[in-house]
């Protein structure tokens, strides 16, 4: 008898825990999504980046844009930049690669 | 009923882990939370359901409980209450069981660590931490089950193998096996990472590291502590015998070594991510293997205690694992791919890939000799056994090319360095250790294959040594002291410094090694009461010898007067135990051991009157081999140790 309850008592506690989430729910996925949009947030920021960029470039080139206002958005997207890549700790090489880069990418599209 | 309850828990502990790693991976492939947090919940169960088991077996131990098949085989009335700890781990069933609970303590760290850093790949990692700690409980379960009783119950168990009754079993052993197990952790991140479609985000690196680390550490320490436990108990002077169970620890500590450095690689260069896989699956599988050698495997051991017949599922279970890891990177290889490739031979990214190549090399040549004998048997109809010499030739010159490699590695800059500069910054420690080689050439030791591995071990503790002062110096315009200029260089960068610091252990254990190969001096003496005889510049006085006759074994004591050029340094006993129950001795030997070398005495059979041949040794620099220890446990430690997360910007 004493071993029954005993058994009944090991096999119960583990079923109640594993069944809890069941009854009191949790949370469904919030720190899956939180992550999911902060990966896509991130590349959409860096998207955004490399358009406003591009787009300044050429207006600056076409004289659409005076040297001064092209400085200043060449200033804040350069913020920009170094908080995405502090977002995704990157290493100070990856860095200068992804900078690198993202001059390859502005520069082969004008 | 106490060891029922044990009994009832360990399974409760196989279905939960069932549940859990269903729950885990459907959880994450539905994405529904529930699922997920109750197998997780479940994992958590199974440490205090394996406490239970583990609990119910130490009560059988102490109670002299013989109707339990495995307390009847590993303990006798008259084993030491003190011995239920290594009587737990003696045999198949209770290793198996300590390794169930170590790896499910581990699970939990695991979830703990990784459900908000990895929320995505976590029910994934989940599912294949969990698959390793099924395995194990099935076959306790359905095969072995340490709780499992016997029909008629004996009057006296059979009692400890006497091997085990040492010191370093208590910590030799569950060191061994967690190491091994521990493995599977880093394994199962790569993994789940892997099935959860997020290899190309290196966002389990960090974790992979650290796992990989501490992991590394423990198998590091079950080597130290068995090679120390061979030299002081098993009395033949080595400490090192290329045993397959050996081998089989050493397998799987080459590889993780090898992952350990790549996986910097890819966290600083977002490279080797298909390279890393294959590394952390190569010693997965190898850490597998040493369960099946050490579990009645085909391969003849002279420390096989876990024996037993069921060495097969476990080589079943390390194919399984081998072939499903690889067809998990084979179909997830494309999303893992990196852009960045090796841009010049002068960096030390290539430096790392060569390591590796060691690394693998080194591994195949042991696998090799460790499995030969059954390749000999099955081709050859003659079981062929690979010796220590096989080993020494082909893995010595690796190995010091390796530390060559690790020495001047700092020297290479990431991505791309410059030939000349490389070569500028190795001339001054290039010369620096010519002062070793000097010291020891004028202490006695001449062989020129010695003295160039000094010369190799001085020219890397010299660029270690540049890397600490320089960094040091540059820090100290900030701090006020060297000393917390110091500290602040080693937590600016702990994976490398602390790296730093374990390759001076590393050194110093090397120094150890290639001085007690080539100048270790063997001399068999017979010896009657009050017989002197030399050895080196020892001289030695066989003083008395006492018998003492006890219920279940015979010890016998020899006691020595030792002088060295003829100056008296001390008094040696050295013992010979006979088993009755067993039919096997177990020597312990005399040792006075100093930086410069060991003084080492060890006995054969004693005749009535106390007549014996001793086998006397001097082994050089074994002392420093041991001390290396403590300074590679304070490296991994830094190396390990989390850095501060910056707080970032809102």
């Amino acid at each position: 008898m004493k071993l029954f309850l005993v058994s009944l008592l090991i096999s119960i506690i583990p079923g109640i825990i594993i069944a809890w989430p069941f009854i009191f729910k949790t949370n469904s996925f919030e720190s899956i999504k939180k992550q999911i949009v902060s990966d896509k947030q991130k590349s959409d920021k860096w998207q955004k980046t490399i358009s406003v960029l591009t787009d300044a470039k050429l207006n600056f080139h076409t004289g659409k844009l005076s040297n001064y206002n092209y400085e200043k958005i060449l200033s804040k997207q350069n913020e920009n930049i170094l908080n995405i890549l502090e977002d995704i700790d990157a290493s100070n090489l990856d860095k200068k690669i992804f900078l690198e880069k993202l001059q390859e990418k502005i520069d082969s599209t004008i | 009923m106490i060891v029922d309850t044990g009994a009832i828990a360990l399974l409760t502990a196989l279905i939960i882990s069932i549940y859990s790693s269903i729950a885990s991976l459907l959880g994450g492939i539905w994405r529904i939370n529930e699922l997920v947090t109750s197998g997780k919940y479940g994992l958590f169960t199974v440490p205090p359901l394996l406490a239970i088991a583990t609990g119910a077996l130490i009560y059988a131990f102490i109670t002299h409980d013989f109707s339990v098949k495995y307390v009847a085989n590993n303990s006798s009335l008259d084993m030491p209450d003190v011995y239920t700890w290594v009587a737990i781990y003696a045999g198949n069933a209770g290793s198996l069981l300590f390794i169930a609970f170590v790896l499910s303590i581990l699970i939990v760290i695991l979830i703990l660590n990784t459900s908000k850093k990895l929320p995505v790949s976590s029910p994934y990692i989940n599912f294949i931490a969990s698959i390793q700690l099924i395995f194990l409980l099935l076959v306790m379960v359905a095969l072995d089950n340490p709780l499992d009783k016997l029909p008629v119950t004996p009057e006296d168990g059979k009692g400890i193998n006497p091997l085990l009754i040492h010191f370093g079993m208590f910590i030799h052993p569950p060191t061994q096996m967690t190491g091994l197990v521990a493995v599977s952790i880093p394994f199962s991140i790569a993994m789940g990472t892997l099935l959860a479609n997020r290899g190309q985000f290196d966002d389990w690196i960090d974790i992979g590291r650290i796992w990989g680390m501490i992991s590394w550490t423990i198998l590091t320490f079950g080597l130290v502590l068995g090679s120390w436990w061979a030299y002081t108990i098993l009395g033949w002077g080595g400490y090192w015998a290329w045993d397959p169970v050996e081998n089989s620890a050493l397998m799987p500590w080459l590889i993780m070594t090898a992952f350990i450095h790549s996986i910097m690689v890819q966290k600083t260069r977002r490279m080797f991510r298909t390279w890393n896989m294959i590394l952390i699956i190569l010693a997965v599988s190898l850490s597998q293997m040493g369960m099946f050698i050490n579990r009645g495997g085909p391969v003849p051991s002279v420390h096989s205690f876990a024996q037993s017949t069921m060495g097969w599922l476990f080589l079943i279970f390390m194919a399984f694992t081998l072939l499903s890891s690889i067809t998990i990177l084979f179909f997830k290889s494309n999303s893992i791919k990196s852009k960045n490739i090796i841009e010049s031979i002068y960096s030390r990214e290539t430096i790392f890939l060569i390591q590796n190549i060691l690394f693998i090399v080194i591994a195949a040549i042991t696998l090799w000799g460790t499995i030969y004998p059954v390749i000999s048997d099955l081709f050859l109809n003659q079981i062929v056994t690979v010796g220590e010499p096989f080993y020494d030739k082909m893995t010595g010159p690796l190995m010091l090319l390796l530390i060559a490699i690790m020495g001047i590695a700092p020297l290479f800059p990431w991505k791309k360095g410059s030939n000349i500069k490389i070569l500028k910054n190795l001339i001054t420690p290039a010369i620096i250790g010519l002062f070793p080689m000097l010291i020891m050439l004028i202490i006695g030791f001449s062989k020129i294959i010695t003295l160039f591995g000094v010369w190799i071990f001085g020219v890397a503790a010299s660029i270690i040594f540049r890397e600490l002062i320089k960094g040091t110096i540059s820090k100290n315009k900030k701090a006020k002291s060297y000393l917390k200029a110091f500290f602040n260089l080693l937590s600016s960068n702990r994976p490398r410094y602390g790296g730093y610091i374990v390759h001076l252990s590393l050194l110093l254990f090397a120094t150890g090694v290639i001085h007690s190969t080539f100048y270790s001096i063997q001399k068999d003496v017979p010896l009657s009461i009050g017989d002197t005889a030399k050895i080196g510049k020892y001289s030695f006085l066989y003083v008395d010898f006492k018998s003492n006759e006890l219920k279940n074994r015979n010890e016998t004591t020899a006691i020595f007067n030792v002088s060295k050029d003829s100056k008296y340094i001390g008094s040696l006993e050295s013992n010979r135990t006979f088993f009755y129950k067993f039919k096997i001795a177990a020597t312990r030997a005399g040792i006075r051991s100093v930086p410069l070398e060991d003084f080492y005495i060890v006995p054969s059979n004693f005749s009535e009157n106390g007549d014996a041949v001793f086998r006397v040794y001097i082994n050089p620099m074994i002392w420093i081999m041991w001390a290396s220890g403590p300074i590679l446990l304070i490296g991994a430690i830094i190396a390990i140790w989390p850095r501060k997360q910056n707080r970032k910007k809102s």
